[in-house]
C-alpha cells in the first residue's frame, strides 16, 4: 500500500492557512491603521498605500 | 493630417534622431556581438549541444537586444521634456502608437538581421533552406514583441525603476510568443516544412492581433497627464 | 454586510475541510496525499475567476473612470495572486512525494506560474507609479493585456509540452471523479470562493476608506 505522506498533507494545508490567514491579518491591520485618527496613523496611511 | 501621415511623422522623427545619435542602434548591435561571445564561451565546447539549443539562443539574443531597444523607445521624449509634445498631437493618439511601433519594428529587424548573420558566420549555422519560413516566423514574432514592447515602454517611461519593471512586465506576457517562435524556428531549422508549425503560426497571428488591437485602443490612456 | 460574508465563508471553508478529510475516500493509487487536491484545485479556479474580475473591472475603469472599478480590479488582483500562490505552493508540496520533485515544467504548473508572474507585475506597476491615478490607468492596461494573454499562455505551454514529446511524468491530476470526490471539490470550491469574495469586499472597502481619508 502506498505511503500516505500525512506530513506533506499537513504542510500543504498549513501553507494555505498561513497564506490566507496572513492576507486576512494584513487586511485587519490596514483597517486598524485607517480607523485610528491620529497624526501617526495619517503618516502610516501614506506609507501603507 | 491623416492618421498614417501622423504615424509616419513619428516614425521618421525617431529614425532621424537615431541616425544622428546612433545611440540605441550602436548599443544594441554591440550587445548582440557580446552575446555571441557569451554563448560561445558558455556553451561552445560541446558542438552538438550548441546545435541543439541554437534556435533558443538565436531568439534569446533577439529578445535581450529588444529589451534594451524597446525599453528606451520613450525615454528620449521623457528625458528631453518632449512628453507634452506627444500629448498635444492632434487627433487620435494611437497614430503615435503606430508610429512608435513602426520605428521599433525597424530597429528589431535590424537587430535580427545582424544576429542571424553573426550566428550564420560564427556558429556555422545553415539557415538557407529554412529562410523563407524563418522570415515569416521572424516577422510574426517581431510584431508581437514590438506591439507589447511599445505599449509597455510608454508606460514604464514614467515609472520608478523603469529598467526593472519593463522586462518584468514584458517577459511573462511574451511567453506564448517566445514559445511559438522558438519551437517554429527549431522545426524549420531541422528541415521540416512550414505546415508542421501551422498551429504555432496561428497562435502568433492571434497574439499579434490581440496585442496590436489592445495597443491601438489603450495607448492614449497611457499618454494622458 | 461583509461580516456576514466572512461568517458564511468560514462555514464554507470548514465544510470543505470536513468533506476533504471526512467524506472523501482514500484515493486508490496515491493514498491520502491526494487530499491536497481539495485545496490545490479550487484555489486555482478561484484565482482565475478573480483575474476575470480584474479584466472586466479594468475595462470598466478605462471606460467610465469610476473609482469603484479601479478598487475592484486592485482588490481582485491581490486576492487572485494570493490564491494562485496557494495553488502553486500546494502543488509543489503535492508534487514532492508523488513525482519525487518539487517542480516540473509540465504544462499546468508552467502556465500557472506565468500567469502568477503577470499579475504580480500588475501589482508592481501600481506600487511603482508615483501618481495613484496614473497607476490605476497603467494597471488597467496591464490587467487587460494580462488577462487576454491567459488563454494564449495555456495553449502555447500545452503545445510546448505535449507535441512531439511524450509526457515525462504522470500528472497527479484529479482522480477518476467518483461522487464523493466531485462533491468534496465542489464544496471546497464554494468555500474558497466565498472566502475570496469576503477578502475582495474587505479590500475594496479599505481602498475606498483610504481614498476618502486622503481626499
Amino acid at each position: 500500500m502506498t505511503s500516505d505522506h500525512w506530513g506533506f498533507v499537513a504542510a500543504a494545508y498549513a501553507v494555505a492557512v498561513l497564506a490566507l490567514g496572513g492576507y486576512w491579518r494584513r487586511l485587519v491591520h490596514l483597517e486598524r491603521t485607517l480607523k485610528t485618527p491620529t497624526l501617526r496613523a495619517a503618516r502610516r496611511r501614506g506609507a501603507a498605500r | 493630417m491623416t492618421f498614417l501621415r501622423r504615424a509616419w511623422a513619428v516614425t521618421w522623427k525617431d529614425v532621424l534622431v537615431e541616425r544622428r545619435s546612433k545611440e540605441t542602434v550602436n548599443a544594441v548591435l554591440f550587445f548582440s556581438v557580446l552575446l555571441l561571445f557569451v554563448f560561445e564561451f558558455t556553451l561552445g565546447a560541446d558542438r552538438e549541444r550548441l546545435a541543439a539549443v541554437l534556435p533558443g539562443l538565436l531568439w534569446l539574443g533577439v529578445l535581450l537586444a529588444a529589451l534594451l531597444g524597446l525599453g528606451r523607445s520613450f525615454v528620449l521624449e521623457r528625458e528631453n521634456d518632449c512628453w507634452e509634445a506627444l500629448l498635444l498631437t492632434p487627433g487620435d493618439k494611437s497614430a503615435v502608437y503606430v508610429g512608435k511601433l513602426a520605428g521599433n519594428l525597424l530597429l528589431m529587424a535590424l537587430v535580427e538581421a545582424v544576429v542571424l548573420t553573426l550566428f550564420t558566420v560564427f556558429m556555422n549555422v545553415d539557415v538557407a533552406r529554412a529562410l523563407p519560413g524563418l522570415v515569416l516566423v521572424l516577422a510574426l514574432g517581431t510584431l508581437g514583441i514590438a506591439a507589447v514592447g511599445t505599449l509597455f515602454g510608454a508606460m514604464t517611461a514614467h515609472v520608478r525603476a523603469r529598467e526593472l519593471l519593463f522586462p518584468v512586465l514584458l517577459l511573462p506576457v511574451l511567453v506564448p510568443v517566445l514559445l511559438a517562435i522558438v519551437k517554429s524556428t527549431e522545426s524549420l531549422m531541422a528541415g521540416e516544412p512550414l505546415g508542421v508549425v501551422s498551429h504555432w503560426l496561428k497562435l502568433l497571428i492571434a497574439a499579434d492581433v490581440i496585442y496590436v488591437v489592445a495597443g491601438l485602443l489603450t495607448f492614449d490612456v497611457l499618454l494622458e497627464g | 454586510m461583509s461580516r456576514w460574508l466572512g461568517l458564511v465563508a468560514t462555514l464554507g471553508v470548514l465544510a470543505g475541510l470536513v468533506m476533504a478529510f471526512g467524506v472523501a475516500p482514500r484515493e486508490m493509487t496515491q493514498g491520502n496525499v491526494q487530499r491536497i487536491m481539495y485545496v490545490h484545485v479550487p484555489a486555482v479556479w478561484v484565482a482565475y475567476l478573480a483575474f476575470l474580475a480584474v479584466f472586466v473591472a479594468s475595462i470598466m475603469y478605462l471606460w467610465t473612470r469610476a473609482a469603484g472599478a479601479d478598487w475592484t480590479a486592485h482588490a481582485a488582483a491581490e486576492v487572485g495572486v494570493v490564491f494562485l500562490g496557494v495553488n502553486i505552493a500546494t502543488g509543489a508540496i503535492w508534487g514532492k512525494p508523488t513525482w519525487g520533485t518539487w517542480w516540473t515544467w509540465d504544462a499546468r504548473l508552467t502556465s500557472v506560474a506565468v500567469v502568477f508572474v503577470i499579475f504580480v507585475g500588475y501589482l508592481l506597476v501600481r506600487q511603482m507609479t508615483d501618481d495613484p491615478e496614473r497607476g490605476a490607468r497603467f494597471a488597467a492596461v496591464v490587467g487587460i493585456v494580462g488577462a487576454l494573454n491567459i488563454p494564449l499562455v495555456h495553449f502555447s505551454v500545452y503545445w510546448w509540452r505535449t507535441l512531439h514529446q511524450p509526457p515525462t511524468f504522470a500528472k497527479p491530476g484529479p482522480a477518476a471523479a467518483s461522487g464523493a470526490i466531485g462533491m468534496a471539490l465542489l464544496v471546497n470550491f464554494i468555500g474558497l470562493l466565498l472566502l475570496s469574495a469576503y477578502f475582495i469586499a474587505k479590500r475594496y472597502a479599505l481602498l475606498r476608506a483610504q481614498q476618502e481619508a486622503t481626499a
